[in-house]
């Protein structure tokens, strides 16, 4: 698969929502508008305040996120220092013939080395990739960036216990999406 | 047929428990026929042939519970004894499954921690290499740098700039690589941190040497005649431009290293499943006063959530045993409704 004409965004989520191109939540969803659970609010909301914290309220919730936020932040380290964080990504996907217009937004990268991808989830990550697909979504971000490596860090939000799992990069279900929703060159 | 002893036994309990329900049934007719009409007697009567009664359903109570405790004693709990004992003997072989897992457990994580310290040192040596190389590359840049510089300030001529070209080579040839910084192992032996480092690519300075000389011979004096018509501006040009290298290089050296530590911490994604103990903390139950009353403030402090923990099917079942401390105190309390009881 080739991956070109990558462009950077530094943008907010609402407009990049409105950037052309296939995602990896739009095409799971396909196209359905998902009504937030409790606990994808919950989840959003550490996002915010980790990677987006000028934009983060401070609400009723902040005893459930702070905790969250603060086992992250010390899961990277010194690292989140490096990284630049929620930057939106548009490449064209070539395969076969068939050229798909990709779009992602990465929750943090260290620039040309690693994928860091936050998910707040009561399952065991080793499920949940395997049940949501998020080796495929990671996937996704470092092909359209040319980033060799990537990387979940999960906490559950009941046990406040995080876990780093590493993730092999692979273009296989990336090349069929290119082939379902990709147009001739 | 002549009948086996527990034949003639078994024989005997019915006859027993026959006569016996004769009995109670003639005792029942006797307390009924007694009180057949409670409602019209007066208060003195009354209590006679309840007390009358009584004794009788006593007297009644007490044949019953003879019988019923030699059934008990003689059916029901050598029955039991059976059950008693394969749950004794597999509750017995349940804790050694949990201590052998526990065991497992414990020694898979071992085994992981040990992983885990391979990893990290591993990338800690490779992450050493690197900067290694960085500091050195920067210590030839820096002296390369220094090199056109004084030249610049001294306006060196031709024959000046060859000789002092020289002298920066040769102080080029004697930098050193910078040491190694130590890692705090836990697990690895030394014999075992000898053998991982060995496996680490080394970083081979002649490469860098040879290359920053030749740059330093070919390229870093091309415009120097040029520079020293305005020599102030130059060096300044040729600092920052060194500064900036030194930083950009800095730099890349700070976001991989970060990698590799990161990638160093994390799980493959197949080492999931394997042995698992489920682990609990449980509140060692303490028989005083003082324990009790820790439980209770501590469950009121933390209603909300704790109530939801309750095994109770009503809240009445909660509270009974205090409700009936609450009665025996003989007052009444704020807040309770009452009812009045005869006795």
């Amino acid at each position: 698969m080739q991956i070109t004409d990558t462009k950077y965004y530094h943008i907010s989520f609402d407009k990049y929502l409105k950037l052309p191109g296939y995602s990896y939540s739009g095409i799971r969803n396909q196209g359905s508008i998902i009504t937030p659970t409790r606990k994808m609010i919950i989840g959003t909301k550490v996002h915010e305040y980790l990677l987006t914290p000028q934009k983060y309220t401070h609400d009723e919730d902040i005893d459930i996120i702070r905790p969250l936020a603060i086992e992250l932040k010390k899961t990277l380290g010194s690292s989140i220092k490096l990284c630049q964080r929620e930057i939106s990504v548009t490449s064209r996907f070539s395969h076969e013939g068939f050229t798909m217009l990709y779009k992602g937004r990465i929750d943090l990268c260290i620039p040309r080395h690693l994928i860091i991808d936050i998910k707040i989830s009561e399952m065991n990550i080793a499920k949940s990739i395997d049940y949501f697909g998020y080796n495929n979504q990671v996937s996704g971000y470092a092909l359209s960036t040319n980033i060799k490596n990537g990387i979940i860090i999960s906490i559950n939000p009941k046990t406040k216990i995080s876990k780093t799992t590493v993730i092999p990069i692979e273009q296989i279900w990336w090349q069929n999406q290119v082939k379902i929703y990709g147009t001739t060159n | 047929m002549e009948l086996t002893k527990q034949q003639e036994g078994w024989l005997l309990l019915a006859k027993k428990k026959q006569d016996l329900f004769k009995e109670l049934e003639g005792a029942e007719l006797q307390v009924q026929e007694i009180l057949k009409d409670y409602d019209n007697l007066k208060l003195e009567q009354l209590q006679e042939k309840i007390k009358e009664a009584k004794a009788i359903a006593v007297i009644s109570k007490d044949q019953r519970l003879q019988f019923t405790q030699f059934i008990q004693k003689k059916i029901f709990e050598p029955a039991m004894e059976y059950e008693k004992r394969n749950e004794s003997l597999i509750s017995s072989a349940a804790a050694k499954e949990t201590q052998l897992r526990k065991v497992a457990v414990e020694e898979q994580e071992l085994v992981n921690k040990r992983l885990k310290e391979v990893q990290l040192f591993k990338t800690h040596c490779i992450n050493e290499q690197n900067r290694i190389a960085v500091e050195y590359r920067k210590n030839l840049q820096a002296l390369i740098t220094e090199c056109y510089v004084t030249a610049l300030e001294e306006k060196m001529e031709y024959q000046q700039v060859i000789d002092h070209i020289r002298s920066y080579e040769n102080k080029m040839q004697e930098v050193a690589l910078g040491l190694l910084n130590k890692y705090n192992r836990v697990i690895l032996t030394d014999k075992e941190a000898i053998e991982i480092y060995a496996e680490v690519q080394k970083y081979d300075k002649e490469v860098d040497l040879k290359m920053y000389i030749k740059h330093l011979q070919d390229e870093a004096f091309v415009m120097y005649e040029e520079d020293l018509q305005n020599a102030e501006r130059a060096i300044e040009a040729q600092k920052e431009s060194t500064a900036a290298l030194m930083q950009a290089d800095k730099e890349e050296w700070e976001l991989s290293s970060a990698t590799n530590v990161l990638v160093a911490q994390a799980t493959p994604l197949e080492l999931t499943g394997g042995v698992k103990v489920k682990k609990q903390n449980k509140i060692i139950l303490e028989n005083s006063e003082k324990f009790a009353l820790k439980v209770m403030t501590t469950f009121i402090q933390n209603w909300p959530q704790a109530k939801e923990k309750l095994g109770v099917k009503t809240w009445t079942k909660l509270v009974e045993p205090f409700v009936k401390a609450l009665d025996k105190m003989d007052k009444q309390f704020e807040g309770f409704k009452y009812e009045e009881i005869c006795k």
